[in-house]
């Protein structure tokens, strides 16, 4: 089965003023001129809107756009217990920032943070599915601090306990589909014996929805003996950093050479994520192209591998947040064209 | 523009230095709020309803409340409040050539700007900012600081559809940043920033950074300063003190004076810009508050090298705001200065 979706995230704005509500709604609570439930209308509007943009494009599986997240550190955080918000840091190697959550207490999940939000978007995509997404306990453990001065994996553990119960609500709310958003790993490799504890904590006494494990910013390939022993249905990989950022310039081998690790690599059954255009670029991707140099090669190292073909998902390597609204538009009709190919070669 | 290399070196230190004035000096990062007016006037001039010399003599007069505004709050070297600019890289893609400029995209929260694209080659087009400098020294008879933004920060924030090549682009841009910086020098500009505040977060693009910064003030007859913020400070440190400049002015008031902690285990070697005010939170910090933080600074740098200054530019905080906020630093400053 080969599918198209995205990342995560989907831009909130955009050059036309109808893609400009939200921002003009925060802008008049700011200055007392409206209702903060202006503000919650304004959210709902653009995610509709992310949502039909997904569904036009032809996208499979939706995202909500993560329209209502200021930052994907500080609107899991301020969802638990036990933490304060505080300054602004740069989101890894970006220019755009997230608030640090501080720990000043124990870390729990009083009530459901994500489901709401869940079940909006479900409604608006049906019948095309959602899936949840959720920041993983160790990016979030990563990019916090401790102010109690617990250690690390401490720290890791008691997010993913608390983040257990929303995962299970979230699946009883009808999530099939939960991605855990880890792009640490590809940043500090020597964490990965602690992501798996706390993903085994994470997805504790989940029944029916399948989880993601999506890494991203960076090449995560390395680690890939670890990441596929994870009690995960899906592994999500940024191909255009595994294959060089030089992206026109991955060459065909290199694509195949990843295929064959993948193939050696994952237990029959498990899924990939492949995250093949570029979320960070505006330079577009031509699909002809883009799919002999980094999906075809990949796609046919896996099939040789005896066993059942396994689910892939066709995706950006990034949240589209990171680019211009006509150009996320541009790499989703992109990203429908590579699926389309893949389809009628390897469906 | 080939490498001017260090035969014009860093030698002549009466030029270079501050005219003669108080212990640690009081400047700013470079950007001041808009008022309502000048925001008003850019929209109408983005919608085509407000020409470019109506636009000017606005940011003109903006200008020059901006330097009267610093004088009177009792800063010693002052910038020209960047009036005329937007975003920090944008407002120069949109002067040089090779760049087109992008819709919208999200920087945090609900602010948003339009980021520079590289599609051709970029070349120096003449003097950017040169008019504004001279326009700014010409209403005082402090010092202007000339604040451009360096080459490796227009390098990682602008989307590459050309270069394919981070060192190629970030290097080329490091050509155009040193013919601005030049001109900057020749219409009588004594102090240069650089700003780089992409430099923190990838550790292993410092070499890059390092080499780009070198074309940039290698022999330039300036004191050179750079602003770097919000990043990985531990993984570049002490490395980032090989950047060739004279001065870094960092925020030490948004980490909690984390900074300083981390100067204890490697000695800062430049002078200090010591940001003493949080320049993303509505709070007014007292006096006293600001003074611990300069007494902090002065525990990692003696006098003669500590510089006070806000966190980053001002313009995200209100006027009401960063005028509070200048004043309490000025306070604060004068009080430590009878110290010492």
């Amino acid at each position: 089965m080969i599918l198209a979706s995205l990342l995560s995230n989907y831009p909130r704005i955009g050059d036309r003023p109808a893609e400009q509500v939200l921002r003009r709604a925060l802008q008049a609570a700011d200055r007392e001129e409206a209702q903060r439930s202006a503000i919650a209308e304004a959210e709902d509007e653009m995610t509709r809107m992310a949502v039909r943009e997904q569904a036009e494009a032809g996208l499979d599986i939706l995202t909500d756009g993560q329209i209502r997240w200021n930052d994907p550190v500080s609107h899991v955080a301020r969802g638990l217990s036990g933490f304060r918000i505080e300054g602004l840091l740069r989101t890894f190697d970006t220019n755009t920032y997230y608030r640090q959550p501080a720990a000043t207490g124990p870390i729990g999940r009083e009530r459901p943070f994500l489901v709401e939000a869940f079940r909006f978007a479900a409604a608006a995509a049906a019948p095309r599915p959602v899936k949840a997404i959720v920041t993983g306990p160790l990016t979030l453990s990563r990019l916090s601090r401790d102010a109690r001065g617990r250690s690390r994996q401490h720290l890791t553990l008691e997010i993913a306990s608390a983040l257990n119960r929303e995962l299970r609500d979230l699946e009883a709310a009808g999530a099939a589909l939960i991605q855990v958003d880890e792009p640490v790993p590809a940043w500090f490799p020597g964490d990965v014996e602690l992501l798996r504890l706390a993903m085994r904590r994470l997805v504790a006494g989940m029944t029916t929805a399948r989880v993601i494990l999506a890494t991203s910013f960076g090449d995560a390939t390395p680690l890939l003996a670890d990441l596929a022993a994870l009690p995960v249905a899906l592994v999500g990989l940024d191909v255009v950093a595994a294959l060089g950022r030089a992206g026109a310039g991955a060459s065909q081998d290199g694509a195949a050479d990843l295929g064959s690790r993948l193939a050696a690599a994952l237990p029959p059954g498990t899924g990939l994520l492949l995250g093949v255009i570029d979320g960070r670029n505006t330079r577009l991707e031509e699909p002809n192209e883009t799919y002999e140099r980094r999906v075809r090669p990949i796609l046919a190292a896996l099939r040789r591998d005896p066993g059942p073909t396994s689910e892939v998902h066709l995706a950006p390597n990034h949240g589209l947040e990171f680019l211009p609204r006509d150009a996320a538009r541009a790499k989703m009709s992109a990203l429908a064209a590579l699926r389309d190919l893949a389809k009628r070669e390897f469906a | 523009m080939s490498d001017p290399g260090p035969t014009s070196g860093p030698d002549d230190r009466e030029e270079r230095a501050l005219p003669p004035g108080p212990l640690l000096p009081l400047s700013t990062i470079g950007s001041f709020p808009k008022s309502e007016r000048l925001k008003r006037a850019r929209a109408d001039f983005a919608r085509g309803t407000l020409d470019a010399d109506s636009l000017r003599v606005i940011e003109r007069e903006e200008t020059v409340a901006c330097i009267r505004l610093q004088e009177s709050l009792g800063l010693d070297l002052l910038v020209d409040g960047e009036m005329y600019r937007g975003d920090m890289t944008t407002y120069f893609a949109e002067n040089l050539e090779g760049f087109r400029i992008s819709g919208l995209v999200r920087s945090y929260g609900n602010r948003y700007y339009r980021k520079p694209v590289v599609v051709g080659e970029v070349r120096w087009p003449g003097p950017v900012t040169v008019e504004w400098f001279r326009f700014a020294q010409e209403q005082t008879r402090l010092p202007v600081k000339a604040i451009l933004t360096g080459p490796y920060t227009l390098m990682d924030w602008a989307f590459d559809e050309h270069y394919g090549s981070r060192e190629s682009l970030a290097l080329a841009l490091a050509d155009v940043v040193r013919q601005e910086a030049e001109a900057l020098v020749a219409a009588g500009a004594r102090h240069v920033q650089i700003d780089e505040p992409a430099i923190s977060v990838r550790p292993d693009e410092i070499d890059l950074a390092i080499r780009a910064m070198h074309r940039v003030t290698d022999g330039l007859r300036a004191r050179t300063i750079t602003h770097i913020c919000y990043g990985d400070f531990p993984a570049i440190y002490p490395r980032l003190l090989d950047l060739p400049v004279e001065q870094f002015t960092l925020e030490l008031s948004n980490s909690d004076l984390g900074l300083l902690e981390l100067f204890g285990t490697s000695p800062f070697t430049k002078e200090l810009g010591a940001g003493v005010v949080d320049v993303h939170s509505h709070a007014v910090e007292p006096v006293e508050v600001v003074k611990e933080r300069i007494l902090a600074a002065l525990r990692v740098v003696p006098p003669p090298r500590l510089y006070v200054n806000p966190d980053c530019g001002l313009k995200t905080r209100t006027a009401e705001e960063s005028e509070a906020k200048l004043r309490n630093m000025v306070a604060a400053t004068r009080q430590v200065r009878q110290t010492l």
